[in-house]
């Protein structure tokens, strides 16, 4: 049974309490790390956090998949999704919210591509879509395992709106409410939808914030 | 297409000259400025060696930051660094100084670097080999 056939009320009970449980994940060691660690970007901050820690094991895996295949269902539910955008970091390998693209296409019921912005010859850096896709219109969400900016994002969207993809939304497991770029991702008209907002100070789970 | 700006001479200049004076903080300034620039898009807008610094700047701080800033779970030799930086920001001038004794090996590489973008680029703008489904 889908979780969508349950009335709505009763799926953002089930929605609610996995939400809860998983924000319990981030005191797993290596998850939230300290001192000199830094993101993509250059800048510096108190603490990073690292997605990859979160899914080695399958059951706090199965969680942050329910997590992040009930944002992909919220936005379903309001607008005609075709495909999923998984971004590649610029650093390359699969890390971050790349791991769980083959389950989160199962779960979700969706096809996927890998988004690839470091790809020196442009159009490899949609990878999954083929030439004859060009005139389908598809509409994509674009998935990252977290944002602190957005420009990612952006970034993502840039290259799949250059091959006639829509992208209206993205979602991410983390954001920064602090550092992230509201007005250009509005100015881009890109809707991100979270479950989690890492406070700008980080003093434990109770800090983390609930996007529910 | 970058977010971001394009990274001019005077500016990448003044941010190894920063980094001469062992300031990491402008390492991760030139990180911040280099690390979404789309190298194939700048090899068609600026000349070779700015493109050659730029590249070397990204490729390097690439490195730098995917072993000992981002994932990495140990506590690093810092003064390493700064001594590093020192270097690097020493080679950056070189490379964007006129006139100095390395110009010209800077011309070359900058060349053969941007060279390779552009050829980048034009198999962007020409995917001829490309077939339905993307089958070569």
């Amino acid at each position: 049974m889908s979780i969508l056939t349950l009335d709505y009320r009763t799926r953002r009970a089930f929605e609610k309490d996995k939400l809860w449980s998983a924000r319990e994940f981030f005191e797993k060691p290596g998850v939230i790390k300290t001192s000199h660690h830094g993101f993509r970007t250059g800048s510096r901050d108190d603490y990073y956090f690292d997605f990859d820690y979160f899914i080695i094991e399958p059951d706090k895996s199965t969680i942050v998949l329910d997590i992040f295949a009930n944002l992909v269902n919220e936005i379903m539910q309001e607008a005609t999704i075709d495909i999923l955008a998984f971004l590649e970091k610029a650093s390359g390998g699969t890390v971050g919210a790349i791991r769980l693209s083959v389950a989160l296409s199962i779960r979700t019921n969706l096809p996927h591509v890998i988004v690839r912005p470091a790809k020196g010859i442009i159009w490899e850096r949609v990878k999954g879509l083929n030439t004859n896709n060009a005139d389908k219109n598809l509409r994509a969400i674009i998935v990252s395992d977290h944002c602190t900016s957005g420009n990612e994002v952006m970034e993502a969207a840039s290259e799949l709106r250059a091959k006639g993809v829509t992208v209206n939304y993205a979602i991410a497991y983390t954001i920064r409410p602090d550092k992230i770029e509201t007005q250009k991702l509005k100015d881009e008209n890109i809707e991100l939808r979270y479950a989690f907002a890492l406070p700008a100070k980080f003093t434990g789970v109770d800090s983390i914030a609930i996007n529910y | 297409m970058s977010t971001h700006q394009i990274l001019s001479r005077e500016e990448l200049f003044e941010m190894a000259n920063r980094m001469t004076n062992g300031e990491i903080e402008s390492l991760r300034q030139l990180r911040k400025k280099v690390v979404d620039l789309d190298l194939t898009q700048l090899s068609t807008k600026i000349e070779d060696t700015l493109f050659g610094a730029i590249f070397f700047s990204k490729k390097i701080t690439g490195d730098i930051w995917a072993n000992l800033f981002t994932d990495a779970s140990f506590e690093f030799d810092e003064q390493k660094l700064r001594e590093f930086t020192i270097s690097f920001g020493k080679t950056l001038k070189d490379m964007l100084s006129d006139g100095v004794e390395n110009k010209s090996l800077a011309s070359q590489l900058g060349n053969l670097a941007c060279r390779l973008y552009k050829y980048f680029y034009e198999c962007s703008s020409n995917p001829r080999h490309l077939t339905e489904g993307g089958i070569v």
